[in-house]
């Protein structure tokens, strides 16, 4: 039980913080970076779901490892598709470190 | 399955292999894995479509309710919480019924703040043919809802069928659900 209640005000704080830092604005780093610590924290979220709400703690090793890997993938490619995105727009920081060497 | 009180005819002679390690029915497994693809899919496609009419997402994102949205994440999480705490008491052979009920009721409010959402949406004059950004909301949202009463009624349904192995097998559906939203609402929602 004590688990369970630990994973659910994680997932309340986890919540809290995607709120935070989905409504802030002109914050100090890359918009990139700010969709990156999102998609991260969505991704922990998922993940503390799978493992403790549903159990996969007492899966097999197989099992925690195809979860895992489509946390990644999916989230990597959210994150890789907005990089592109930005790139486009011309509104990342990568992009901008580029600008300023030309 | 992993609790050793299997009690499903159907399944207690069968070999379902890897599927044998993890809770439930094996065959909710094939449907909850079938469905992580399809909302996967669908959140990967609400990105690309992102990139290629930015513009267009940024102004439509903008008259979604993000403050109902995190709430009903809240909302969701704990009602998960609700039903995992339901299966820890059924395993310990206790009763599940209240902290079930308890999931059901959040699994509704959830509902209700969608439904709020979805009309205010339609009020100000949003609707599935007002762009692409809206096309794919509604359609990722509204998928994710309709799973979200077929919960409802498994839930209601594992209440009363309440073995072991099919309270497990209706939280695993509920758990699910509860995974998928927290993924889609920082990429419908949040992302700009």
């Amino acid at each position: 039980m004590a688990t369970l209640v630990r994973a659910w005000i994680l997932l309340v704080m986890l919540t809290l913080a995607a709120m935070w830092a989905g409504a802030a604005q002109n914050l100090p780093f890359p918009a990139l970076v700010q969709v990156g610590i999102i998609i991260i924290v969505s991704g922990l979220k998922a993940s503390t779901i799978l493992s403790y709400f549903l159990g996969l703690r007492s899966a097999s090793p197989g099992w925690r490892m195809l979860f895992s890997i489509y946390l990644v993938v999916l989230g990597g490619a959210i994150i890789a598709t907005y990089a592109v995105g930005c790139s486009l727009a011309g509104r990342c920081a990568i992009l901008s470190v580029d600008k300023m060497h030309e | 399955m992993n609790n050793g009180l299997n009690d499903d005819p159907q399944t207690a002679g069968a070999d379902w292999g890897s599927f044998s390690s993890l809770p439930g029915n094996p065959m909710m497994w094939i449907l909850i894995l079938g469905e992580l693809a399809v909302f996967g899919a669908l959140l990967v496609g609400f990105s690309v479509a992102r990139v290629l009419d930015p513009e267009t997402f940024n102004q439509s994102q903008a008259h979604l309710h993000r403050l109902l949205a995190g709430v009903n994440t809240l909302v969701l999480v704990t009602s998960g919480f609700m039903v995992a705490i339901a299966v820890l008491l059924r395993r310990r052979g206790g009763s599940a019924r209240l902290p079930l009920l308890a999931g059901m009721a959040l699994g509704m409010v959830f509902l209700a703040i969608k439904g709020v959402e979805y009309a205010d949406l339609f009020h100000a004059g949003f609707g599935i043919e007002t762009n692409t950004f809206f096309r794919l909301y509604f359609l990722i949202t509204g998928f994710h809802a309709l799973h979200i009463a077929l919960g409802l009624v498994i839930i209601g349904i594992v209440c009363f069928a309440d073995s072991v192995e099919n309270i497990e097998t209706g939280a695993a559906f509920w758990h699910m659900l509860d995974a998928v939203w927290v993924l889609i609402y920082p990429i419908v929602y949040l992302l700009r």
